[in-house]
């Protein structure tokens, strides 16, 4: 298996290649746009690792899709999506809470893991999974987002009577409340890993979880984004009431 | 390999085009993001990135279908490079140069008032260099002396809001759907011009230079005394849109007289108000300048602009890109 994958939805990017039974990996560190630095990244890689025939030789181009940073799962879509559409090469959507699991706990150990992102506004993205013995990492609930200071655990738990769980977080700026169960392992990253990536590529190839490159899509969990007309006019009566109220 | 595939993702727009290099234009298609953002009386900049992601690559299967070409047809990535709005603009460009990347083939990124000064040229390609170009849209008033492509001299833009951006702010006032600029012009139509004394910001200066905030402002002021009768609002319609084309006619005839010219080329989408074309085509045409439109299906964003832009770009020699940096210029000023 022949697999380019990529993730630019935190501040270190990653490319990483899986050539057969070799790997090649690039970090993008330091870079405040990946969109200049990404292209010329998995040039260099192919380039260093003298695959010069890549174009003809890859079986997919995986990207990490998100949840995440809107306009970083946004670029991975496009740039995958423009280079599946002109190779005819399908694409693989990597879940972004996966990668973000699969980097804190590389040995997959057995059991439920809890992976949270920073969704900013104070919120979290969510998502539960079950590695398997065999190292697979099951999804246990739909990605979601949460409130860490006003979410009940019964609401966020899969299995709220249960507490043996393995926690992995990624940059999250809120605390982890009081009234929540302690995970027995916790476990923080500050980037993906580029060998998750392609564990994860890998895994997703495996399960043939192929999309035409016409058909991929970032998950952006967040869908509202914008106030309607009608919620913007009930929210200027609200401020003139409270302004009214302030004067009186 | 037969030509250029391009892409136009600036606003709420999403268009692909396909430009033989022997035939011109042989594929183009259109979605517009119009009733995505109606619900919240104007473009929601996250929502329009959001819905060109989902829609550029299916538009690029349909073209690539209609004209019969496969990816290894395509030599030349074109994309409208800014200015507009950021996620926007992104898609288009991460798009197109992973594109090119991936087939080895040259980028070229285009400025989006570019395509739409030289899409009348579409239509007519005989059309003489030089003259004067009005870009009139809601992002953007100028106009522009051009000497030919990518000769381009500012003659003057507006200091605050575009027209466009005035129509569609005073028909939010009005209570008017999204986008504003057309139902403000049909509300317009039964209205009397004459009935409301809008100030005409401006129109005296002998510089060559547009203001519409204060406009928008009387409009409000107006809308206070208008309440619900709707001959009052109509009249007010008509009375801000008399304002608005008295000022871009003015102005456009004071660049024609200053330079000379002998042909003026209207775009952008302000221009597809039919008031607006009358007008200037009366006016100039007495002065002995002969007016151009871009036909209308050109005068919104589109694909082709950026095509034929590009196709015009390639023919005169002009560089084209090859390091496959995504580099996109939301403010990027037209002389280049």
């Amino acid at each position: 298996m022949k697999i380019l994958a990529f993730d630019t939805a935190s501040d270190h990017a990653c490319v990483a290649v899986q050539w057969d039974e070799a790997v090649h990996t690039c970090k993008l560190q330091g870079y405040a746009r990946h969109s200049e630095h990404l292209l010329a990244a998995i040039a260099q890689t192919f380039a260093e690792k003298g695959l010069g025939n890549w174009q003809q030789e890859i079986d997919a181009i995986a990207f990490g899709a998100g949840p995440g940073a809107f306009t970083g799962v946004r670029l991975a879509c496009a740039v995958a999506q423009g280079m599946g559409m002109a190779l005819g090469k399908p694409l693989l959507a990597l879940d972004a809470l996966a990668l973000v699991g699969r980097s804190a706990y590389p040995e997959g150990p057995s059991g439920c893991v809890w992976v949270a992102a920073d969704a900013r506004m104070g919120e979290w993205y969510h998502r539960w999974f079950e590695v398997t013995a065999g190292g697979e990492w099951q999804p246990r609930s739909e990605p979601a987002l949460v409130s860490p200071h006003s979410a009940r655990w019964d609401e966020i738990a899969i299995d709220p009577d249960g507490t043996e769980f393995r926690f992995a977080g990624f940059r999250l700026a809120e605390r982890w409340p009081e009234s929540w169960p302690a995970p027995f392992e916790t476990r923080w990253i500050d980037a993906i890993a580029p060998e998750a990536l392609l564990a994860a590529a890998r895994a997703a190839a495996a399960q043939e979880q192929f999309v035409a490159a016409d058909a991929a899509q970032p998950v952006y969990v967040r869908e509202r984004v914008a106030l309607t007309l009608e919620e913007q006019q009930a929210l200027r009566a609200k401020k003139r009431e409270a302004a009214t109220q302030s004067r009186a | 390999m037969k030509g250029i595939l391009a892409i136009e993702t600036s606003c709420d727009e999403t268009g692909v085009a396909l430009w033989d290099r022997a035939s011109g234009l042989v594929a183009h298609e259109l979605f517009s993001q119009v009733a995505l953002h109606a619900r919240y009386g104007g473009v929601v900049p996250e929502l329009a990135s959001r819905d060109h992601v989902r829609r550029l690559p299916q538009l690029v299967a349909r073209a690539l279908a209609q004209a019969r070409w496969t990816p290894a047809d395509v030599d030349l990535v074109a994309y409208t490079a800014g200015p507009g709005l950021a996620g926007a603009l992104l898609v288009g460009a991460a798009f197109a140069e992973s594109w090119a990347f991936a087939r080895g083939v040259p980028t070229m990124p285009i400025h989006h008032l570019e395509g739409h000064l030289l899409s009348p040229l579409m239509a007519a390609p005989d059309l003489a260099f030089p003259f004067v170009a009005l870009l009139v849209s809601g992002g953007h008033t100028q106009l522009l002396w051009v000497e030919g492509v990518g000769r381009y001299r500012l003659l003057g833009e507006t200091i605050d809001d575009a027209a466009g951006e005035a129509f569609d702010k005073t028909a939010k006032i009005l209570g008017l759907g999204y986008p504003g600029g057309p139902q403000l012009a049909k509300l317009a139509e039964r209205g009397d011009a004459t009935r409301f004394a809008l100030p005409r910001p401006l129109i005296q200066s002998p510089e060559i230079a547009f203001s519409f905030s204060g406009l928008k402002t009387a409009v409000a002021l107006a809308a206070e005394t208008v309440g619900r009768d709707p001959q009052a609002r109509a009249d007010l319609a008509a009375s801000f849109q008399a304002a608005v084309i008295d000022v871009l006619v003015a102005k456009t005839v004071r660049a024609v007289e200053l330079t000379g010219a002998r042909r003026l080329v209207a775009a952008g989408g302000v221009t597809a108000n039919a008031r607006l074309r009358a007008r200037l085509a009366a006016e100039l045409e007495a002065l002995g300048c002969s007016v151009v439109f871009p036909p209308p299906q050109w005068c919104t964003d589109n694909g082709a602009m950026i095509a034929h832009a590009a196709a015009q770009r390639v023919r005169l020699g002009f560089p084209v890109k090859q390091d496959y940096r995504v580099t996109i210029h939301p403010r990027w000023p037209l002389p280049l």
